[in-house]
């Protein structure tokens, strides 16, 4: 059924726009016919010219946005009434608009490439692997050539990447206007493809794309601009934010936690878990940007970047609030939850558990586990980052510079799981803290002691927030010492986890 | 005024507490730099020594004043007080009681702070260092700390009862007791960050309570105009949010 509807919309796209595409044509044409000139000065085969003619950024800007922006917002106005009550729901409308826009551009995006190797068949052989550009480097052509040949040797594979590329920007580009056309209506959604433009034209002419990466449409299209020119963290955001507007308007919604059981919301909630992924997401968010504004491309750096903290000689005072926020919010919402506890403390589902102890028990279990998936998750991403980052980023030569050590992904990982035993350590010490005081003093005491931490460094009492710095220090000092001060760290946590077991069996 | 009178008795242990607690850590830091930091003027130990301590600075300004008017709400003795007096006005009497009371506890804790500060100070001769004179009463915290002293007091106090007040519209719209300590401090906590990861310390609201936190360029009287514009928005966001949610 769909499968029909996609089809006569795509024929119908096809012959809606018979004017636009035949102008796109020749201009396509056009451009093949200039750039012929060209690649034979060069000597370029069939598929390096076929590359520089599908690449040219001012063809795509100039000729292919514009026309695709109307045939885009045609597209979408063309839904009578009558067709828009036929849809089981909105979800499903917006799917077939954008599907049928996308295989009709894919068939577009291929007769241009069969053009494009017509024009050039006469002249060019074909080639299987690119042509060597890195003879001239002051050339725009054969830079941008040699730009694509580093990505691959092959120029087919190029060209489909490049093609692929386009088929995303524009899908995209559809999404955006689909559900802009649907919140708020036609007038607006050719309003939108206005602005779109236009802030197009800005990124393009200036700065602007490269420090904002995800505003302008330029970095979605064209695939030289958003990976060669603004660096694989910017890309792969740009690409991630595509890909998140596109299954946004095909219906897809994130995957929602389940709801816990009853005591799960009692101790900590659904919603505590969504603030709490939310929270440390900005803060990846707020230092991936500090990255780009510093110019840095490498992600292995925002790995590094995000667990830093503070050591002995450097103590930066933004850093430990840093590492204190990743430390310290899921004890926050345990406070929150403990408190939370004390209110309720007569609700009926209380008094199903056997004892006080066994309550008690379940709830700390609720606790570990939370503050387990907060670390995992964590370290899940950050080791991510590190293993596709490059080798040499900034980060590591300073810290090798620093401690003479080569930041490894094993010492990496070591790093990862000292963070998840003192995240453990930290719940333990906490949850002590607040059986004898209460939780607001224990959440002020641990702040305080990493405060000291920070302000007398020589003093050693708990690192209760090490970072990379402080365990490449602890490196410095032996492998023993840092065994040591992990596994003091873990007999904490368990003893303190085995004492509140056993007061379970002291009940019975 | 007997009913602020009550309040204020009610109050007065808690307010001892922290009065004690703070000027303690207070003189404690105050000592600490003055004996590990090379002092030029007899103003600098405070300066250095107050700096780590106003990192609580919302803690000392919230707790010890804000959790009556919590059990207040909590064990429903509003309920009955609105028969007997209006509620609002019973409400403005404690509120005001908790004001006064974290007023006069920054103004002393301060004030002592400069005096401990000025007798302790062993100033460094013949070395050459900054000036004071780029910042805000530059040539007052040099020549006449005292006058200084009293002034800065008086304004820090000031910000103390910004911090009391959004303390306070916690204490009374929160449920939660843990939350309702520590919303204002966690708060100005994220704030002092974002302002500071993304370069823009000078309108931090931390700046405008912190002795020359930053340089004195940075420090300039409409820069700390905007801090406080800030939060005092930021408490009537967290008002209007608060009375929303709980309809």
């Amino acid at each position: 059924m769909n499968g029909k509807i996609i089809k006569s919309k795509v024929i119908n796209l096809f012959l809606a726009n018979k004017a636009l595409l035949a102008l796109n044509f020749c201009v396509l044409c056009f451009v093949a016919g200039s750039a012929r000139a060209t690649a034979i000065t060069y000597h370029l085969g069939l598929f390096d010219y076929a590359l520089l003619v599908l690449v040219d950024h001012y063809y795509v800007l100039y000729c292919l946005l514009p026309i695709m922006l109307v045939i885009i917002t045609k597209h979408l106005r063309s839904l009578s009434d009558i067709e828009k009550i036929r849809y089981r729901n909105t979800n499903q409308m917006m799917r077939i608009e954008i599907l049928s826009f996308t295989v009709w551009f894919t068939f577009y995006l291929f007769s241009s490439l069969l053009i494009v190797l017509l024009i050039g068949l006469p002249t060019f052989k074909p080639n299987v692997f690119a042509g060597n550009f890195g003879g001239s480097s002051h050339n725009e052509i054969l830079l941008l050539l040699g730009e694509y040949a580093a990505f691959s040797k092959i120029p087919i594979i190029s060209i489909l990447v490049a093609l692929l590329y386009y088929g995303f920007g524009f899908t995209t580009l559809t999404a955006i206007l689909s559900l802009i056309n649907n919140k708020k209506g036609s007038r607006e959604s050719v309003s939108a493809a206005v602005v779109i433009l236009v802030l197009t034209f800005i990124g393009f002419h200036t700065s602007l794309s490269e420090k904002l990466p995800n505003l302008f449409l330029s970095n979605y299209i064209i695939f030289h601009r958003g990976l060669f020119i603004n660096g694989l963290p910017s890309f792969l955001l740009t690409v991630l934010t595509g890909l998140g507007l596109i299954l946004f308007a095909l219906g897809y919604r994130p995957p929602t936690i389940a709801r816990n059981s009853l005591l799960g919301e009692l101790t900590i909630s659904r919603k505590m878990k969504q603030i709490t992924f939310l929270f440390i997401s900005g803060l990846i968010l707020i230092e991936y940007f500090q990255l780009v504004y510093e110019g840095n491309s490498n992600i292995r750096d925002l790995a590094i970047r995000f667990l830093l903290g503070t050591n002995t000689d450097f103590q930066s005072f933004i850093g430990w609030i840093k590492i204190c926020l990743i430390y310290f919010s899921p004890l926050f919402f345990v406070g929150i939850s403990i408190s939370k506890i004390k209110q309720y403390q007569e609700l009926p589902i209380f008094m199903r558990f056997e004892s006080i102890a066994n309550l008690q028990w379940s709830i700390i279990r609720q606790y570990a586990a939370f503050v387990l998936q907060y670390a995992g998750f964590i370290a899940v991403f950050l080791t991510t980052l590190f293993l596709f980052g490059k080798n040499s980023s900034p980060m590591s030569v300073a810290l090798y510079e620093s401690f003479g050590i080569q930041l490894t992904i094993p010492h990496f990982i070591g790093n990862i799981l000292v963070f998840i035993i003192t995240m453990l350590f930290n719940l333990a010490l906490f949850l002590m803290i607040s059986q004898v005081a209460n939780e607001t003093v224990a959440f002020i005491g641990l702040i305080s002691l990493s405060f000291v931490n920070l302000l007398v460094p020589g003093i050693h009492l708990f690192e209760i927030n090490p970072g990379i710095l402080m365990f490449l220090e602890t490196i410095q000092q032996g492998v023993a010492w840092l065994l040591i001060k992990v596994a003091l760290l873990l007999s904490i946590s368990f003893g303190f986890l085995f004492l509140v077991r056993r007061r379970i069996h002291a009940n019975h | 005024m007997h009913i602020i009178w009550k309040s204020t008795r009610r109050l007065s242990l808690a307010w001892l507490i922290a009065t004690f607690v703070y000027t303690t850590v207070l003189f404690f830091s105050i000592n600490y730099s003055s004996k590990n930091s090379l002092v030029l003027y007899p103003i600098q130990p405070f300066i250095f020594g107050s700096e780590p301590v106003d990192l609580f600075f919302s803690l000392f300004t919230t707790i010890p004043f804000v959790w009556p008017i919590y059990f207040l709400r909590k064990d429903n003795f509003l309920e009955y007080v609105s028969m007997r007096i209006k509620l609002n006005k019973y409400l403005v009497f404690q509120t005001l009681a908790s004001l006064a009371l974290c007023f006069v506890m920054v103004l002393l804790v301060n004030y002592s702070g400069f005096l401990f500060s000025l007798r302790m100070a062993n100033i460094s001769t013949g070395v050459q260092g900054p000036t004071l004179t780029g910042y805000i009463l530059g040539e007052m915290q040099l020549l006449d700390p005292l006058k200084f002293g009293l002034l800065w007091s008086f304004y820090k106090a000031v910000i103390g009862l910004l911090i009391c007040s959004l303390g306070i519209i916690f204490a009374y719209y929160v449920k939660n007791l843990f939350l309702m300590f520590l919303a204002p401090f966690a708060l100005i906590f994220l704030e002092n960050f974002i302002t500071g990861v993304t370069g823009l310390a000078r309108f931090s609201f931390t700046t405008t309570y912190v002795l020359n936190r930053l340089s004195p360029s940075a420090m300039l009287p409409k820069n700390l105009l905007v801090g406080l514009s800030t939060f005092i928005g930021l408490t009537i966001i967290t008002q209007r949010v608060l009375v929303h949610h709980e309809r």
